[in-house]
């Protein structure tokens, strides 16, 4: 009796440092970042244009070319990840098509991200006259995010119980009334979860903004999807790959605003996630 | 994906708004043209200029596409990238605007070697070439292993480094580490005492790493890479001019790029020290900017 009982506090105490030292790593690069990021504060950072000199270097288009990145991708594979996801869950058959569409979607969360990118640039950029855009990126992240989005979200509704629908059938209710009243808004919370995790992912890509052709500089904010495409991830990397140190602080300063700007989403996606599980309790 | 097909369809057409200005091409102009599209934009305000980094081969092949307006080039166009250029119509004219001098660094602590010839360097980076230490390469220099680093092969530094020291383009050997990034060989080179790169004088001028270039002798004594030196062409053979190819010339956008092309010719010989390179000699830019009124002239 003692032995597994020791162990098991062995390994609470283990899974306890492990976390510890998770959260401490994550703490560590928040504090160097901002540590580094505080000589680059001041009010024109954040809508400046780059610079050729640091000290004058901001990341208007950069910033504005990330939250339109992360609003394209979420308003273009949100809703067909959902609809895939309900189908392959509530409407197809379980053998034949669904399984092969299945497995694929699952297998396809794997690819490494830079082939999205070079499958970007020969079909939206190339192929639809996109050129290095905004929607070309917005469309290609959307791409990127859409296996992890299926996934996430066919398992949420897969754990709706089965009670639920069988009630719902029993008093009448049509498949399409049972998904819309019932298994969607029950899975929601899991669904918005996994969704976060996608596009969380998808707003740090640098990879495949640049192999569409993202700019190393622009003097202007992008107001449209079809300006061309800037992102925080790709103006970190320019920034980096110089060689004057005092880039280093600015690079840094990016870092904290694409931080912040992932904080503000998945804080975002935590009220509605409240609001729902406030709603349907 | 539909829906992305659907968002293309009406999405705006660019020009509305004034057109975007694309600069694109070699790593090696791209400090000079952020300059000037940084400087021309606080002159115009509102101006909508952007900048990209696809090398040469990248920035031509997409300026022959159309998709680019101004391509910086570190080498003049081939006939086969000039020939695709005409055969879709694309009119452009090629306007030298800095001078480069390609720079052969060692580490810092490397103390023993100050002076390179140009036959030691062909023997160096031929191909197949035999030479793995110092004392391989000279006899007296430390039998330490060379480490090299040098740009990959899509860059126009690689491509004229090779044509001028090997006398053939792309003829180089292939066991030594390839970037197209200039820091990174500056890096490499600082990182090891007995390492050797090559890289455009200006990446070598920006940088605060512990790297020092060397003379190179062509027969007629040491020559060291200096804004003088390659401005005044001592520093030859390996020093080169720079160009950028504009194009679109006769469409609705050529008041606004004729004014950023000639604000680019005329900041140029300014701005050439700031970001590592010598000026053109005297009468340079004036003959540009007179090739670049002509050229408006004749436009419909």
């Amino acid at each position: 009796m003692r032995g597994p009982k020791h162990a098991r506090d062995g390994i609470g105490t283990a899974c306890g440092v492990v976390a510890a030292g998770v959260v401490a790593a994550f703490l560590t690069v928040a504090v160097v970042l901002a540590g580094q990021a505080w000589s680059a504060a001041d009010p024109g950072f954040l809508f400046d244009p780059s610079s050729r000199v640091a000290d004058r270097a901001g990341i208007g288009p950069a910033l504005t070319g990330t939250i339109w990145l992360l609003a394209l991708t979420v308003a273009l594979a949100l809703p067909v990840g959902i609809g895939t996801a309900v189908y392959l869950e509530e409407y197809a058959p379980r053998t034949g098509v669904a399984a092969v569409v299945g497995g694929l979607v699952a297998n396809l969360a794997g690819v490494p991200s830079v082939v999205y990118g070079v499958a970007g640039l020969a079909l939206f950029a190339r192929g639809l006259g996109m050129g290095a855009s905004l929607l070309a990126g917005g469309c290609t992240l959307a791409v990127l995010a859409l296996p992890t989005v299926v996934v996430t979200s066919r398992a949420a509704i897969r754990a709706v119980p089965r009670g639920l629908r069988e009630a719902a059938y029993g008093l009448g209710a049509t498949r399409w009334q049972v998904v819309r009243g019932q298994v969607l808004p029950a899975a929601a919370p899991g669904i918005v979860t996994g969704s976060c995790a996608a596009f969380t992912r998808t707003a740090g890509e640098a990879a495949p903004l640049l192999v569409l052709g993202a700019a190393a500089f622009m003097t202007f904010a992008p107001r449209t999807p079809a300006d061309p495409l800037a992102s925080l991830p790709t103006q970190v990397f320019a920034w980096s790959t110089r060689s004057q140190q005092d880039f280093a602080a600015v690079a840094a300063g990016a870092g904290v605003a694409l931080l912040l700007v992932l904080l503000v989403m998945n804080l975002a996606a935590r009220t509605i996630r409240g609001r729902m599980q406030g709603g349907s309790a | 994906m539909l829906l992305c097909v659907l968002l293309a369809g009406c999405s705006a057409d660019p020009t509305d708004r004034g057109p975007v200005l694309v600069v694109d091409g070699s790593s090696s102009l791209y400090p000079l043209s952020e300059a000037v599209a940084e400087d021309f934009a606080r002159e115009y305000p509102g101006s909508r200029i952007v900048v990209r980094v696809s090398g040469t081969a990248g920035g031509l092949r997409r300026f022959c596409e159309g998709e680019v307006h101004i391509a910086g080039a570190s080498r003049p166009m081939t006939s086969a990238e000039a020939a695709r250029c005409r055969s879709v119509g694309i009119d452009y004219l090629a306007i030298p605007v800095v001078r480069d001098g390609v720079a052969v660094v060692v580490n810092a602590g490397n103390e023993a070697v100050g002076c390179l010839t140009m036959h030691e360097l062909r023997r160096l980076w031929e191909p197949g070439s035999g030479v793995t230490t110092w004392r391989d390469l000279r006899p007296g220099l430390p039998a330490e292993r060379i480490r090299l680093f040098g740009p990959g092969s899509v860059s126009g530094t690689y491509h004229f480094f090779t044509s001028v020291v090997m006398g053939r383009a792309g003829a180089s050997r292939a066991d030594h580490y390839e970037t197209e990034n200039d820091h990174l060989i500056v890096r490499g080179v600082a990182g090891n005492r007995w390492s050797l790169g090559y890289l455009g004088s200006a990446g070598y001028a920006a940088n605060e790493d512990p790297v020092r270039a060397l003379g190179v002798d062509t027969g007629f004594g040491c020559v060291s890479p200096t804004p003088e030196s390659i401005g005044d062409g001592s520093y030859s053979p390996l020093a080169r001019d720079l160009y950028i190819y504009t194009a679109n010339l006769y469409n609705n956008m050529y008041t606004y790029m004729y004014n950023f092309v000639v604000h680019y010719v005329s900041a140029s010989r300014e701005l050439a020290g700031e970001v590592g390179y010598a000026p053109l000699p005297a009468g340079e830019y004036e003959r540009s900017l007179a090739l670049l009124a002509g050229a408006r002239e004749g436009s419909p």
